[in-house]
């Protein structure tokens, strides 16, 4: 396994196109946000749970980097300040009082068949119907566990491993050290393996 | 090192995050034991499971549409209706979080009712009149100052509160506050409450303290909207 390569602000293609939007540029603000709506979108979702405020958030945040163009500075790549006013964002709304991301106490051995149901499931191909009743208790089984997790081990888990930052950039959204998220990161890693177990076990996912 | 130790060594082995010294330590002990060889392959497992079971969602098909509106609405709305001041005052609000909030805006309130106080002070009397005029220049004998009032309980529990102090000197550099940074500060400041976390540069501004009552009632609310909604003399009228 190689070490990631951290990528120097200047040659993150996207903060050249910030840099442009900065200097005037619309279609270049059009393009960040045609790239980064998925993933801001997503990163807001797993952390409010909830589908109509992560839209509203991810609008909120795309406005802000609209108003913020003239003082912006390419300090980090460009996606590490994107989801820097995100998770920002996020976290204001959570503690708001008015939302809170639900915290179900179902332990792993509760689950059943036919959990989670009317949420949307990945897609996935399975060969054999068993695989497609495993594919969905893994996938509403991993909500579940993020959604018990604590706030910042949940967030690290997922800029890390579903939006691809490092654990330096990771740890620039958050604002810790590289090496509390290292430890945030292998603990909510391991909460995932603790609870992913006994499906681990019974099917070859 | 045992092999229970390494956990968090190999979750970062496995996610290519290890410095090139520490990653061939870790190679080197995966290549005899299987123990931590099987955990890094669960470890893998996970996060393979992880990466394609995770619930995505797709924005909905008017999401693009409605944030290019919003956008429209407000490039009309900004630079037309929007102050030097009240632009300053928004992107700084939009830069903190709700818990950062409440200790800017005990330094924030703080600030405003220290001018009040040299206003006040100022009084029918001894009062310079405000507008254009530059400030009051030093003379001798020094302006008198009333003692520092003791620090409540509550505010010396609440050390968090003055840990964003730094904002006053943000605010200070705003020209609303320039006579602020004009008025001559006692030589000796007080030192009977110096020996808490409470930073130096507070104790030097007495009308921190007066701020009390804006302290408890910023304790009482649940947001920053309400803070924002109260009353901006920071006084409970409820209670007479």
């Amino acid at each position: 396994m190689e070490q990631k390569e951290q990528i120097a602000p200047h040659d993150d293609p996207d903060v050249q196109l910030m840099l442009r939007f900065q200097q005037g540029n619309q279609e270049a603000f059009r393009q960040l946000f045609q790239k980064y709506t998925p993933s801001v979108v997503n990163f807001a979702f797993h952390f409010l749970g909830n589908r109509a405020r992560a839209e509203e958030i991810t609008q909120e945040v795309f406005l802000q980097v609209y108003r913020w163009q003239q003082r912006y500075e390419p300090k980090a790549k460009f996606s590490t300040w994107l989801f820097k006013i995100a998770h920002n964002h996020c976290l204001n709304e959570v503690r708001k009082g008015e939302y809170r991301a639900t915290v179900e106490s179902i332990s792993p051995q509760e689950d059943s068949d036919g959990e989670e149901r009317g949420r949307e499931l990945p897609d996935t191909h399975p060969s054999k119907g068993e695989d497609v009743l495993a594919a969905k208790q893994a996938s509403a089984r991993i909500t579940k566990i993020l959604r018990r997790l604590p706030e910042t081990q949940r967030t690290a888990l997922t800029l890390s491993r579903l939006e691809g930052l490092s654990y330096q950039e990771v740890a620039e959204v958050l604002g810790v050290t590289e090496k509390a998220v290292k430890s945030l990161v292998f603990r909510a890693t391991q909460s995932l393996k603790d609870g992913l177990k006994d499906i681990m076990d019974s099917y070859d996912l | 090192m045992i092999c229970e130790d390494m956990q968090e060594e190999l979750v970062a082995y496995c996610d290519s995050e290890l410095p090139e010294e520490d990653r061939a330590q870790v190679a080197a002990h995966l290549s005899t034991c299987s123990a931590c060889s099987r955990d890094v392959a669960q470890y893998t497992r996970v996060s393979t499971l992880l990466t394609q079971q995770i619930e995505r969602i797709t924005p909905s098909p008017d999401f693009a549409a409605t944030f290019w509106q919003r956008l429209e609405e407000e490039k009309h709305i900004l630079p037309a209706q929007e102050s030097r001041l009240s632009r300053w005052w928004r992107e700084w609000r939009e830069s903190l979080t709700g818990w950062q909030m409440m200790p800017a805006l005990a330094g924030a309130a703080s600030i405003l009712v220290f001018f009040g106080y040299i206003v006040s002070d100022r009084g029918p009397t001894g009062g310079q009149p405000t507008g254009n005029n530059p400030p009051p220049v030093n003379t001798s004998p020094p302006v008198k100052r009333p003692p520092t009032p003791e620090v409540p309980a509550l505010v010396r529990e609440k050390a968090g509160l003055f840990v964003n102090y730094r904002v006053i000197a943000d605010l200070e550099k705003f020209s609303r506050f320039d006579e602020i940074a004009a008025v001559q500060l006692p030589e000796e400041p007080p030192t009977s409450i110096a020996e808490n976390d409470i930073p130096r540069d507070l104790l030097e501004k007495p009308g921190f303290f007066a701020n009390y009552p804006m302290l408890q009632k910023m304790e009482e609310l649940k947001n920053l909207e309400t803070v924002l909604d109260a009353p901006p003399d920071g006084n409970d009228k409820s209670h007479g």
